[in-house]
């Protein structure tokens, strides 16, 4: 296969100055994670230590393989949400080895509100549940949450994708053969109490593990019984007189190494048999990324620059070259994989609309996983455009992205602005994983277009008001209204709002979907041998 | 996968990364080197660890490796994490353990009697020394789990108290 | 003069298998009695006939005189050769075979009393004035035993009257230390050997422990057959013995076998048996006891004279006479014995257990091994922890301790921790060279005996060869699948 011919000059002064303002991005991201990561205050620690509890990164570290990576989901969630007093929404979730095994981790944080659910901290962990269900993921839930932060209660209970959403995904989690450990390593009140009793293996560590309907607040509130945690729901109780758990242990490090034990008896996954061959690194460093991704959402670069900088060796086969420019692709190997790359190159027009339709019904014929490069500013408008049937054309491409039988992984690379990030495999359309990269923007149409109308709307209701502004006070509403979309679709918006599974370093995004792709061919996909339309 | 190993009576945290021709071993947080363990007839076998390399006669049985090399005898236990992290715990302290390998010469006690600490439960000898164990803490007894003139090993359990939740 | 058709042997171990390896040289049929315990021994596989024996405890059915005398006659042996330990020295076995018409291999009855009373033994060489160390034997009551005792002088022994062996031994270095000794000791005599009377000796420190083996037939003939020395003891027992003694004065050395000979004469002793002495530093000798058996570290003598001990003591029951004198008896060369035990000498020489996964002794001429397990045994504290005894004889000491180091190199044993690397450094040690050997050797130089230290590269490369061949490690089932092995420890 050959390789890319990347005509990127490192040295030239545009990418000097797209690299410094993108190392500032990664600093920025960097302090954010590790703030959402390790930040708590003393006291919330020292109450942790007392108790003998470890914290929740610690009990990962404990559980995983050592030397082995760990995928952290959504790190940011929920950090422009609650004025940023629930880092990763009180819950981390990641992919990572257990005793040789794939597993997908869930534990709550009760160094937060000890471990309380907002409603983020819900949708964090019905999104979790979902990858497990779609990847057939084998899950390991360490359980450490105080209940529902009531005053919102609202907000995460009563609707169809909220908190019963987890049990039920349990539920078709454990229907779909989809193994599941628990491990209590602190209180699981109410609803909570069916996540460990739900799995097919739950653990509880004596004095510290309960798991009970109603706490003994509760329970004195409602019939006046007196009772401690530990007699109403603790360890003993329920794997001694209830049967509502299977192990009873005296430490997190004996829980966390029965969990180890158990996840090592797990057959281990056969992967969807997709063609695979030595993994090769790329010839051109993913580093380079910093200095090819502009500084301003409007500036454009060329995607097979940024696909030479994730696939094996570079190397790329592009599919219909010559037409429909504005769209790249074609087949490459991630990690030994064979995967199908769709990317933008500018707007959408019809026939590189065209172009991606047929050529995602070949990748799914082939059974060729797809990975969506998303920059894009939407399809093309105007009178000659729609008389040539942009919109039946964009439709055709929806029509069979949204039918695709073959795992799809999408990365929001720059803009992902209206019609275009439905048709790229934004997040309605059922990605397997979608990641943004800081420097992206989300929103129904740019910035610019949509402060400018917006403020044209709000100086027509003023002047039928009578009000006339002078020119600083239009600039003032104009500038207000561009910094408040500017933040609601930014990166880091995205990510608090669960709109993504993350914001990645560019220069990792190999790394990351690698790690996607071999977590998506856990589940079996269906053949669909359907000739192909050239469309 | 890393494993707690036990050498002259100190416990080692072993790491092993990588897939069998490649494998790199780490002792706790040293630097992970290129490990190879050839094994040969006749329980001759050749270890290399990094730029290192020893001729040894090994025999493994269980958890157990016995190692001849550097002109001495050793014996190596892997310890199983669930076990140690249960012994940390102090899981331990409920049960009387056996300093020694030796013989029941009489016990002292009876399965559901009520024992203070530093009571004798059992007597027992080993090479003509006779020792007497002591209850390591006040309870009561829920096993004794051997009879007199009935042989043990060094570590065996002796006598279990009854949990502090049950009593 | 008697006839033996068929030998029993109420025994086991490696003295069992080199008992049965002189019967089948003279062509005489053995019977073994075993307990199931030892069933997979190399001793049953030896003997032509064998009975299994029970009890409460296996050293039990070893001792169980009826179970023995009942083989004896399911198997029509007509005399028993009881080896050492067990019922070797019990008068009362002895007296029952007498009375079934089964021949006794030993002694007679009488003396094997007297000799197993150390205090009637005591009395004995006073009466004859043969050199005592200063001891006071219990008459009276605890009290008055102790204020005795004190008058001896210390550091002192306080030892069973019934006892032997070494076993049954407390040291007392001050006055202070006595009473409780003195407690301690009755308590385990009683235990251990039936009967609780107790007898204080002197102890006298960086003295040597001589044994003279003697020969006497029922005529009255009387022939030593030269000295071992025994010095180097842990907790009183024997772990290395040679023959002869190292750095001994002719004069000396004949002046102590002849008290030997005259003791064993007095007693009116027949058969094979070890007049034991200790040799203080100032060249004054005193008698110890006096062993009515064959003893472990026979061998020796054996390889130093060329004799069959086992042969002449078959003989002389037969009622022959012995046949050599005194000046045919000639001692070439030197011969050292190693006892290699299962025990963990850096751990106070607790006894080990477990499984003898490799058990490979030295062969080949130039070391005798008497051994007593097989690979796959189960070695457990039912017994003494003795596995094998390696004999060596080179023409001088020196040569001795050469071949004794290769035989320790020869020797692997996995499963079970053995003193096999100790008794090397023993070998090695400046002090054995140079015949510089007491019975506190062990003690005293314990700390320079200890093992070198390992470095770190030979301790990391014990827990990687450790780790390498442990299934956890090693079994794919537990690989880093891919793509995740090339990441290492990665996180976003």
């Amino acid at each position: 296969m050959r390789r890319i011919k990347s005509s990127i000059d490192t040295q030239s002064s545009e990418f000097r100055s797209f690299q410094q303002h993108n190392h500032k991005l990664m600093d920025t991201l960097h302090k954010s994670q590790q703030k959402a990561r390790f930040d708590r205050p003393e006291r919330d620690i020292k109450r942790l230590r007392n108790q003998k509890k470890l914290l929740v990164r610690e009990r990962i570290d404990l559980l995983i393989d050592p030397g082995t990576p760990f995928l952290e989901l959504s790190t940011l969630a929920a950090n422009m949400a609650y004025d940023g007093t629930v880092p990763s929404a009180g819950v981390v979730s990641g992919v990572g080895i257990v005793s040789g095994r794939e597993i997908l981790i869930m534990a709550s944080d009760s160094s937060i509100k000890g471990g309380a659910w907002y409603p983020l901290t819900v949708k964090k962990m019905v999104r979790t549940l979902d990858i497990a269900i779609e990847n057939h993921l084998p899950m390991v839930h360490l359980v450490d949450a105080a209940g529902a932060f009531l005053p919102l209660q609202s907000g995460l209970f009563p609707d169809r994708h909220m908190a019963g959403r987890m049990f039920r995904n349990q539920c078709i989690l454990s229907a779909k053969g989809v193994k599941q450990v628990a491990l209590v390593l602190g209180h699981s009140t109410a609803g909570g109490a069916y996540v460990p009793t739900l799995c097919d293996y739950s653990i509880m560590v004596r004095g510290i593990g309960g798991v009970f309907l109603g706490g003994p607040p509760l329970v004195k509130a409602a019939t006046g019984e007196e009772v401690t945690a530990d007699e109403l729901g603790g360890a003993d109780v329920h794997t001694r007189i209830s049967g509502t758990a299977d192990y009873a242990v005296d430490s997190e490090a004996e829980g966390l190494a029965l969990v180890r034990e158990i996840v090592g008896t797990f057959p281990r996954e056969t992967k969807v048999a997709v063609e695979r061959r030595e993994p090769e690194e790329p010839f051109y460093d993913s580093r380079e990324l910093y200095g090819i991704i502009p500084d301003d959402v409007q500036k454009q670069f060329n995607m097979n620059d940024v696909i030479a900088r994730i696939v094996d060796g570079s190397r790329f086969h592009e599919f219909k070259p010559d037409y429909g420019k504005t769209m790249v692709c074609g087949f490459a190997f991630l990690y030994g994989w064979k995967v199908g790359i769709i990317g933008n190159n500018g707007v959408l027009f019809s026939d590189s609309a065209q172009k991606s339709t047929q050529f995602m019904q070949l990748c799914n014929r082939d059974r060729v996983p797809i990975i969506f490069l998303q920059n894009i500013t939407g399809f093309m408008i105007g009178k000659g455009y729609e008389h040539g049937g942009i919109t039946k054309d964009g439709a055709k491409m929806l029509m069979v992205q949204a039918n695709l039988d073959v795992p799809k992984l999408t990365i929001m690379t720059n803009g992902s602005f209206g019609a275009g990030n439905y048709a790229m495999c934004g997040r309605a359309f059922d990605a397997r994983f979608l990641f943004s990269w800081p420097n992206s923007q989300i929103s129904v149409m740019g910035m610019e277009q949509a402060a400018k109308t917006l403020t044209q709307i709000r100086l027509k209701a003023l002047q039928r008001q009578g009000k006339n502004l002078p020119e600083e006070e239009v600039r003032k509403i104009y500038d207000t209204i561009a910094q408040d979309y500017k933040e609601r679709s930014s990166a880091y918006y995205s990510t608090s709002e669960l709109w993504d599974d993350g914001i990645i370093d560019p220069a990792d995004t190999r790394k990351v979907l690698g790690i996607c792709l071999s977590v998506a061919l856990n589940r079996e996909f269906k053949e669909t041998p359907n000739g192909i339309l050239r469309i | 996968m890393q494993r707690r190993i036990d050498l002259l009576h100190e416990s080692y945290r072993v790491t092993v990364f990588g897939q069998h021709k490649e494998q790199h071993l780490q002792v706790a947080d040293g630097k992970p080197q290129p490990a190879m363990l050839t094994i040969g007839k006749d329980n001759h076998s050749i270890i290399q660890l990094g730029d290192y390399k020893a001729d040894i006669q090994l025999a493994v049985k269980g958890e157990k490796a016995y190692i001849r090399a550097f002109g001495r005898t050793f014996t190596l236990g892997i310890v199983n994490p669930v076990e140690q992290a249960a012994q940390a715990a102090g899981k331990g302290a409920d049960t009387a353990l056996a300093p020694m390998p030796g013989m029941v010469v009489k016990v002292h006690v009876a399965v559901g009697e009520k024992v203070l600490k530093g009571q004798p439960v059992i007597t027992i000898e080993s090479m003509k020394i006779l020792t007497v164990i002591t209850a390591p803490r006040n309870g009561e007894v829920s096993q004794v789990h051997f009879e007199q003139g009935k042989t043990f090993d060094r570590n065996a359990p002796l006598v279990t108290l009854k949990k502090k939740e049950e009593a | 003069m008697k006839n033996i058709t068929k030998v029993l042997i109420p025994n086991r171990g490696e003295i069992a298998c080199r008992i049965l390896r002189t019967l089948n040289r003279m062509d005489i049929p053995g019977v073994i009695v075993y307990h199931p315990v030892d069933e997979d021994s190399p001793a049953i596989g030896m003997a032509l006939e064998k009975v299994e024996v029970n009890g409460a405890t296996p050293v039990s059915a070893y001792l169980d005189v009826e179970q023995i005398i009942k083989a004896c006659k399911q198997t029509g042996a007509d005399a028993v050769h009881p080896g050492f330990g067990f019922l070797a020295e019990n008068a009362g076995f002895a007296r029952r075979l007498e009375q079934e018409g089964i021949l006794f291999i030993g002694p007679l009855p009488e003396t094997i009393e007297m000799m197993g009373d150390k205090v009637a033994a005591r009395t004995f060489c006073l009466e004859h004035n043969f050199p005592l160390a200063p001891s006071v034997a219990q008459s009276g009551t605890d009290k008055d035993f102790i204020a005795s005792a004190k008058k001896i002088g210390f550091p002192l022994l306080i030892k069973a009257a019934a006892g032997g062996g070494g076993k049954g031994m407390h040291i007392v270095k001050e006055p202070g230390a006595l009473e409780q000794a003195v407690l301690l000791a009755k308590d385990e005599a009683k235990r251990f050997f039936g009967n609780d009377l107790v007898y204080a000796e002197r102890f006298l420190e960086k003295s040597r422990h001589i044994e003279v083996q003697v020969l006497a037939d029922h005529y009255g003939n009387v022939l030593h057959l030269g000295e071992r020395e025994c010095s180097i003891q842990r907790r009183f027992q024997k772990i290395i013995e040679e023959s002869p003694a190292p750095a001994l004065d002719s004069k000396l050395r004949g002046r102590i076998c002849t008290a030997a000979v005259e003791i064993t004469r007095k007693a009116g002793y027949r058969n094979a048996g070890t007049v034991e002495f200790i040799l203080a530093p100032d060249g004054e000798f005193y008698f110890l006891e006096m062993n009515t058996r064959l003893q472990v570290e026979h061998p020796v003598t054996e390889m130093v004279t060329g004799l069959d001990l086992v042969e002449l003591q078959i003989c002389i029951a037969r009622g022959e006479t012995l046949p050599l004198t005194q000046e045919q008896v000639q001692v070439k060369g030197h011969a050292i014995e190693l006892r290699l035990y299962a025990e963990d000498p850096e751990n106070d020489f607790l006894p080990s257990t477990g499984q003898l996964l490799v058990y490979q002794l030295p062969s080949g001429d130039a070391v005798r091994v008497e051994n007593g397990f097989a690979k796959g045994m189960t070695v457990s504290t039912a017994f003494d922890p003795m596995l094998a005894k390696l004999i060596v004889h080179g023409n001088d000491r020196t040569k001795a301790i050469e071949l004794g180091l290769k035989a320790l190199e020869d020797t692997l044993v996995l499963g079970v921790t053995t003193n096999a690397d100790y008794l090397s450094r023993i070998l090695c040690f400046p002090a054995f060279a140079e015949s510089r050997i007491h019975t506190g050797f062990i003690p005293m130089h314990a700390q320079a005996l200890k093992p070198p230290q390992l470095s770190i590269e030979e301790r990391n490369m014990l827990l990687a060869a450790a780790a390498l061949s442990n299934r956890e490690f090693i079994d794919p089932a537990f690989n880093v699948p891919e793509p995740y092995a090339f990441f290492g420890d990665w996180r976003n």
